[in-house]
C-alpha cells in the first residue's frame, strides 16, 4: 500500500496542472449536481413540511355571504370520506385591482382578519414585520418580493371600485393563497380594519370552507366530486393543495432537472478528460512504467496508483464541490423564490451531498480502471523502449509535396490527423459543453423572449382574459353581447376541471371546449382535436397509461352514466403529469346532461388593453360575470418568475462552456508544448518563428474546436426540443417544437471560437520560452 | 585576401547555476572565412559547441559581438535570429534531429518552404540534394525511425542545405554514427564545401578534422592556436601529420 501511495504522489506531482484542472471539473459537477439534488428532494418535501407546519388545507371553496349552497358545502366536507379536518371562515373578497409603479393589475382579492383561532394555514410571516395595527396589511410573500415592496411601503388595492389604502406591515408564507399561480391572492387587515372593510365594502362578504384530508392527494378527487355533486350557485372559488404545491415546485423542478442534466455532461467531460490524461500519461511515462515493472512493482499496484490519483483528486474536488454547492445553493432559490414564494433556505443535505460524491467518485474510479488496465497488457521491456506505439507513424497525412495550402496549414493538420484520437476526444468535449450552452440559450430565449410560443406549447390556450359568469346567467346571450364588444376578437367556452372523467378506469383533468376548431394553442401532437358527441382526445400520459391512442375506443364515465368515446388525438397540457384530455361540451353532456358552460375563453384584438377591458366589461356585466383573469398577465408573470432561473442558467452554461474549453484548451496545448519541445526546439533551429509555431499550434486546435462547437451547435438546435420533451415528459409534455435563437446560437458560436483561437495564442505563448539552443543543451 | 564572414569580437558566454558562474567562452575574436571549412576542437567543455550556437545566432553571447557578413546578429531578437538562420544557415546535429511525424521528404520540404515560395523548385532541389547523398527514392517516404542513423544524419544535410546557406553548421555530425555511416556524412560535407560553401564543424574526431582546411584549438574558452591544412585532398598523409603534430602542440 506504501508503494501504491508513493506512486500516486508521483503521479499527482508530476501534473499538477493537469490534476487542478481536473479538480476544477469535478468541482463544478459535484456543486451542480449537488444543488440539483438539493432541489428535487428537498423542494417538494419543503412544501409540504411548511403545508403541515401551517396546518393547510387540502381543499377550499369559497362562497358569498348568505349563499344557499353554504350548507350543502360544509354539508359535503363533512361527510367526504377521508375529511379529518374542517374550518369554516369569514373573508371579504372579489375582483379587485392591485396598483404598483402608476399601473394597475386585476386581481382576485381574499382579505382575512387576523384570526388567532383560525387553524388552517394559519398567518405565518416571513422576514421582519410591523403589528396589525390602523391600516397595517400583510401581502403574500410572493408579491411582496416580485413588486420590489419593504415594511411600510404604501399598497394600493380596489375592490368594487372601491379604492383602499394600506400600509405594509408584513408578508406572508401563505399555502394555498399565495403564489402566483394561485386564482386567489389573500391579505390580511386587523380585527378593526376588517369591520370597516366590511362596512366600506358590504357586498363582498364570503365564506371560505377549508378542509384537510387523510391523504393530499385525494384532494383531485374531492375537488372533482365537489363540482359534479355540489350546486355552483355563489361558488366564488374553489382550489386544492395539489395545484398549489405544483404552481410552487414545478419550475424549480424544471431547473433541478436542468441542472442535473448538465451536471451529467460536465461528468462525461470530466471521464473524456480523464481518459484523454490517463492514456497520454501511459505513453509519456512509458519508460517509468517499464521500469517500475522491471524492479518489480506488480501491474495491479501501477493500476492501482493511477486510480487512486483520480480518485483523490475527484474526491477533494467534490468535499469542496459540496462546500461551495452550500453558497451556490442560496443564490438559486433566491432566483427561484418569486416562484417558490416560501423563504426557502435548504440546509445541507447528507443525502444529496453523498449521492453526488459517490456518483462522480464511482464512474471517475470506473473510467480510471477501465483506461488503466491496458498497463496489465505492457510487457516491461516493451514499455522501457517507450512502447511500440509510441512513434510508429504508419501514415504520412497530407505529404508536403502534394499537397498544395500553406505551410503552417499543412503542418497543423498533419498533428491532427496523427492525433486523431485527441481531436475527436477534444471534439466531444467542446461539442457537449456546446450543446449545453445552447440548449440553456433556447430555453432561456423561450421563457424570457419567445414567452407566447412556450406558454402555447405547454398550457395550450392563451387568451387575453378568462371570464366565468353566474350559472343561472344564459352563457350564449353573453357571448353575444360580449361577440359585439368593440376589440374582442372571438370567444368560446373553455373549462379545465380536474378529475372529473374517468378513462377507462383513470381519473384524467379535462379540458372542456365548446367549440375546438376555435382553439389557437398547440396541443395537439397526433390526429385532431374532437369534433362530435362521440369523441375526445386523450392526454399523452393517459394514453401510454391505458395503452389507446388515435382511433381507439375508450370508456369515458362520469358519476354512474358512462359511454365509449372515440379517440380522435393525443395532446399535451402541463397539467396533472399529462393525465388529461380535451373533450367538446357537447360530448360531455352524453354522460353528463346537467353541464352548464359558465367559463369562457375571451380573445382581444391586438392593441386593445387588457386591463381597461376588464374595468369596462365588469362594469356591463357586473350581474353576469363572476369573476374575470387576465390570462396573459397571470401566465406572463408566471414565467417572468421561471425567467430569472433559467437566464441565470442560460449565463452559467454560456460561463461554463467557455471555461471548459478553455480549461481543455490548457490542458491539451500545454500537454503538446511539453511533448512536442524537441520538435518545436528542432523547428525554431531550423528558422521557423515562434508567432509561426503558435499559429501552428492554434490552427492545430481550431480545426476541432470549430467541429466540436459546430457539431455541438447543431446537436443542441436539432436536440433541444427532444430534450425538453425527455424533461418535461413527468409534467405531460412528451413532444415539444419549440422556436431556437438562431442569431443568438450563431452568435455564441463565433464568440466561441473567437475566444478559443485567442485563447490558444494565449496559451501558445510559452512556446517563446523554448529555445533552439535548449535543444541541444538538454 | 579572403573574405571574412563571419566575425566575433570579445565575445563571452558565462553560464550560471546555482549562484555559480561558469565562464565557457572569454573575449573571442575571430573571423571565420567564407568558403573555409572550418574545424573547432578541443577538450570536452572547452566551449566548441557554445562557440559555434553563438556564431549560429542559435544562442546569444552574454558579451560581445558577432557579425555575419557586416551585419551585426547578437542583439537580435528571437524571431530575427530565427529568421536569420532560416536564411543563411543550415545545421547538422549529431542526433540528426529530424521531426519525428514527418516523413525523410517532408522534413526537407518544411524547411525548404519556409523560404522559397516556389514550390516546384523546392521540391526538385529536395530531391536532388537526397539523390546526391544517395538517399534513393524508398527512402522519401520513410520517418527517420525507419531509417538507419546515416541515413537520418544524411537527409539532416539535405535539409541544411535546402536553402542554399550562406553557411552550414555542424555539431558532431558523426558522433553518433558508426565509422561507415560516418564517412558517408563526411563525404558529403567535403563536396559541399567544395562546392564553395563554408562549413564549421566541431568534431573531437581526428578523422572528422581532417577534412576542414582551417583547425581551431579551443581551450577553457579561448583560441590556443590555429592549423591552416587546405582543401581535402583524399589520400594525402602530409595532412594527417600535420594536424596530428599540431593537436599534440596544442595538448591533445
Amino acid at each position: 500500500m506504501k508503494n501504491i501511495l508513493m506512486l500516486m504522489t508521483a503521479n499527482i506531482r508530476k501534473g499538477k496542472s493537469q490534476s487542478i484542472t481536473l479538480l476544477l471539473f469535478v468541482l463544478i459537477a459535484t456543486i451542480m449536481l449537488n444543488a440539483g439534488f438539493v432541489l428535487i428532494f428537498g423542494i417538494g418535501n419543503f412544501f409540504d413540511e411548511r403545508a403541515e407546519v401551517n396546518n393547510a388545507p387540502h381543499f377550499a371553496v369559497t362562497y358569498f355571504d348568505g349563499s344557499e349552497g353554504i350548507k350543502e358545502g360544509e354539508q359535503f366536507i363533512k361527510n367526504y370520506p377521508g375529511v379529518i379536518e374542517a374550518e369554516k371562515l369569514n373573508a371579504i373578497g372579489g375582483l379587485g385591482e392591485i396598483f404598483t409603479n402608476e399601473t394597475s393589475s386585476p386581481i382576485t382579492l381574499l382579505i382575512s382578519r387576523m384570526d388567532e383561532n383560525q387553524k388552517m394555514d394559519r398567518l405565518s410571516l416571513i422576514g421582519d414585520s410591523l403589528p396589525l395595527t390602523g391600516n397595517a396589511i400583510y401581502m403574500p410573500y410572493y408579491l411582496f418580493i416580485n413588486d420590489n415592496y419593504s415594511i411600510g411601503d404604501n399598497l394600493k388595492l380596489s375592490l368594487s371600485n372601491v379604492e383602499l389604502n394600506f400600509t405594509i406591515a408584513g408578508a406572508t408564507e401563505d399555502i394555498m393563497y399565495g403564489n402566483a399561480m394561485t386564482t386567489v391572492v389573500r391579505f390580511y387587515v386587523s380585527d378593526i380594519m376588517y369591520a370597516e372593510l366590511e362596512k366600506q365594502i358590504s357586498d363582498n362578504s364570503l365564506t371560505l370552507l377549508s378542509a384537510r384530508l387523510k391523504n393530499s392527494a385525494d384532494a383531485i378527487y374531492m375537488l372533482a366530486d365537489f363540482n359534479r355533486d355540489n350546486s355552483q350557485e355563489d361558488v366564488y372559488s374553489t382550489w386544492m393543495y395539489n395545484f398549489a404545491k405544483q404552481g410552487r415546485t414545478m419550475v424549480p423542478l424544471i431547473a433541478a432537472a436542468v441542472i442535473i442534466a448538465f451536471a451529467a455532461i460536465l461528468l462525461v467531460v470530466c471521464l473524456i478528460v480523464i481518459r484523454f490524461r490517463i492514456i497520454n500519461s501511459i505513453e509519456e511515462s512509458m519508460t517509468n512504467i517499464g521500469t517500475q515493472k522491471a524492479i518489480g512493482y506488480k501491474s495491479v499496484q501501477i493500476i492501482l496508483a493511477i486510480v487512486m490519483q483520480f480518485g483523490l483528486i475527484t474526491f477533494i474536488g467534490g468535499i469542496f464541490g459540496i462546500i461551495l454547492s452550500q453558497i451556490v445553493i442560496p443564490f438559486i432559490t433566491s432566483l427561484l423564490e418569486p416562484m417558490i414564494a416560501l423563504a426557502w433556505q435548504p440546509k445541507f443535505n447528507p443525502g444529496s451531498a453523498l449521492i453526488s460524491i459517490v456518483a462522480v467518485l464511482v464512474t471517475v474510479m470506473l473510467i480510471s480502471y477501465l483506461t488503466a488496465r491496458k498497463i496489465n497488457k505492457l510487457h516491461p521491456l516493451i514499455a522501457l523502449r517507450g512502447g511500440i506505439t509510441t512513434h510508429s507513424f504508419k501514415k504520412n497525412p497530407l505529404p508536403l509535396e502534394k499537397s498544395r495550402a500553406s505551410l503552417n496549414f499543412l503542418l497543423a493538420f498533419k498533428q491532427i490527423l496523427q492525433n486523431k484520437k485527441q481531436s475527436v476526444t477534444i471534439a466531444i468535449i467542446v461539442a457537449l459543453v456546446t450543446m449545453s450552452s445552447i440548449i440553456g440559450i433556447a430555453a432561456n430565449f423561450n421563457i424570457n423572449e419567445g414567452q407566447e410560443n412556450f406558454l402555447r406549447a405547454f398550457f395550450g390556450e392563451l387568451p387575453e382574459i378568462a371570464v366565468r359568469i353566474e350559472e343561472t346567467k344564459d352563457g350564449e346571450a353573453f357571448k353575444e353581447r360580449m361577440s359585439a364588444r368593440s376589440g374582442v376578437r372571438k370567444i368560446f367556452g373553455y373549462f379545465s376541471t380536474g378529475g372529473a372523467l374517468l378513462i377507462d378506469d383513470v381519473r384524467i383533468y379535462a379540458d372542456i371546449v365548446e367549440d375546438c376548431s376555435l382553439m389557437e394553442g398547440n396541443l395537439l401532437i397526433d390526429g385532431r382535436y374532437p369534433r362530435h358527441n362521440n369523441e375526445i382526445a386523450l392526454g399523452a400520459a393517459v394514453s401510454m397509461l391505458i395503452g389507446k391512442t388515435t382511433g381507439d375506443t375508450v370508456m369515458v364515465k362520469v358519476d354512474e352514466i358512462s359511454r365509449n368515446y372515440i379517440v380522435t388525438g393525443i395532446v399535451q397540457i402541463m397539467s396533472n403529469n399529462g393525465l388529461n384530455g380535451v373533450i367538446t361540451d357537447d360530448a360531455l353532456r352524453e354522460i353528463q346532461p346537467d353541464y352548464i358552460s359558465s367559463h369562457y375563453y375571451v380573445y382581444l384584438n391586438d392593441g386593445v388593453d387588457i386591463n381597461d377591458f376588464i374595468k369596462e366589461i365588469k362594469i356591463a356585466e357586473d350581474d353576469t360575470i363572476c369573476f374575470v383573469i387576465n390570462t396573459q398577465e397571470q401566465m406572463f408573470t408566471f414565467l417572468d418568475g421561471m425567467g430569472g432561473i433559467f437566464a441565470a442558467i442560460a449565463i452559467g452554461m454560456i460561463g461554463i462552456t467557455a471555461f471548459v474549453v478553455i480549461l481543455v484548451l490548457y490542458m491539451v496545448i500545454k500537454t503538446t508544448i511539453m511533448r512536442k519541445r524537441r520538435e518545436l526546439g528542432i523547428q525554431k533551429a531550423v528558422g521557423f518563428t515562434t508567432l509561426q509555431l503558435m499559429n501552428q499550434i492554434a490552427l492545430n486546435m481550431m480545426p476541432v474546436i470549430l467541429t466540436g462547437i459546430i457539431s455541438g451547435a447543431l446537436a443542441g438546435y436539432f436536440g433541444f426540443n427532444t430534450l425538453m420533451g425527455a424533461t418535461l415528459t413527468g409534467f405531460g409534455i412528451v413532444q415539444v417544437d419549440l422556436p431556437i435563437p438562431l442569431g443568438q446560437i450563431i452568435i455564441s458560436c463565433i464568440t466561441l471560437i473567437i475566444l478559443a483561437y485567442a485563447v490558444s495564442m494565449l496559451i501558445a505563448w510559452r512556446i517563446r520560452k523554448i529555445t533552439a539552443y535548449s535543444l541541444v543543451s538538454e | 585576401m579572403q573574405t571574412a564572414i563571419l566575425t566575433t569580437s570579445k565575445l563571452c558566454k558565462t553560464f550560471s547555476s546555482g549562484g555559480l558562474q561558469q565562464h565557457v567562452l572569454k573575449n573571442l575574436d575571430l573571423k571565420i572565412y567564407q568558403g573555409d571549412f572550418t574545424v573547432i576542437m578541443g577538450p570536452s567543455g572547452a566551449g566548441k559547441s557554445t562557440l559555434l550556437y553563438a556564431l549560429s545566432g542559435m544562442d546569444k553571447p552574454t558579451l560581445g559581438e558577432v557579425s555575419f557578413s557586416g551585419q551585426e546578429i547578437a542583439g537580435l531578437s528571437n524571431d530575427k535570429l530565427a529568421v536569420f538562420r532560416r536564411d543563411n544557415c543550415g545545421f547538422v546535429f549529431q542526433q540528426m534531429y529530424l521531426l519525428d511525424n514527418m516523413s525523410i521528404l517532408d522534413n526537407i520540404l518544411a524547411c525548404g518552404f519556409l523560404v522559397n515560395k516556389n514550390r516546384k523548385a523546392v521540391i526538385n532541389r529536395a530531391k536532388q540534394l537526397l539523390q546526391s547523398l544517395n538517399l534513393d527514392e524508398t527512402m522519401w517516404r520513410k520517418f527517420p525511425s525507419q531509417v538507419s542513423g546515416g541515413e537520418a544524419q544524411r537527409a539532416g544535410i539535405a535539409r541544411a542545405l535546402i536553402n542554399n546557406p550562406k553557411i552550414i553548421f555542424a555539431d558532431e555530425p558523426t558522433g553518433a554514427l558508426n565509422s561507415t555511416y560516418g564517412k558517408a556524412v563526411l563525404e558529403a560535407l567535403t563536396e559541399i564545401n567544395k562546392q564553395g560553401q563554408s562549413v564549421i564543424m566541431v568534431t573531437h574526431d581526428l578523422r572528422s578534422a581532417l577534412r576542414g582546411s582551417r583547425i581551431l584549438y579551443l581551450r577553457d574558452g579561448i583560441i590556443h592556436g590555429e592549423c591552416l591544412l587546405g582543401k581535402y585532398i583524399s589520400g594525402d598523409n602530409g595532412r594527417y601529420d600535420k594536424l596530428n603534430e599540431f593537436l599534440t602542440e596544442m595538448g591533445w
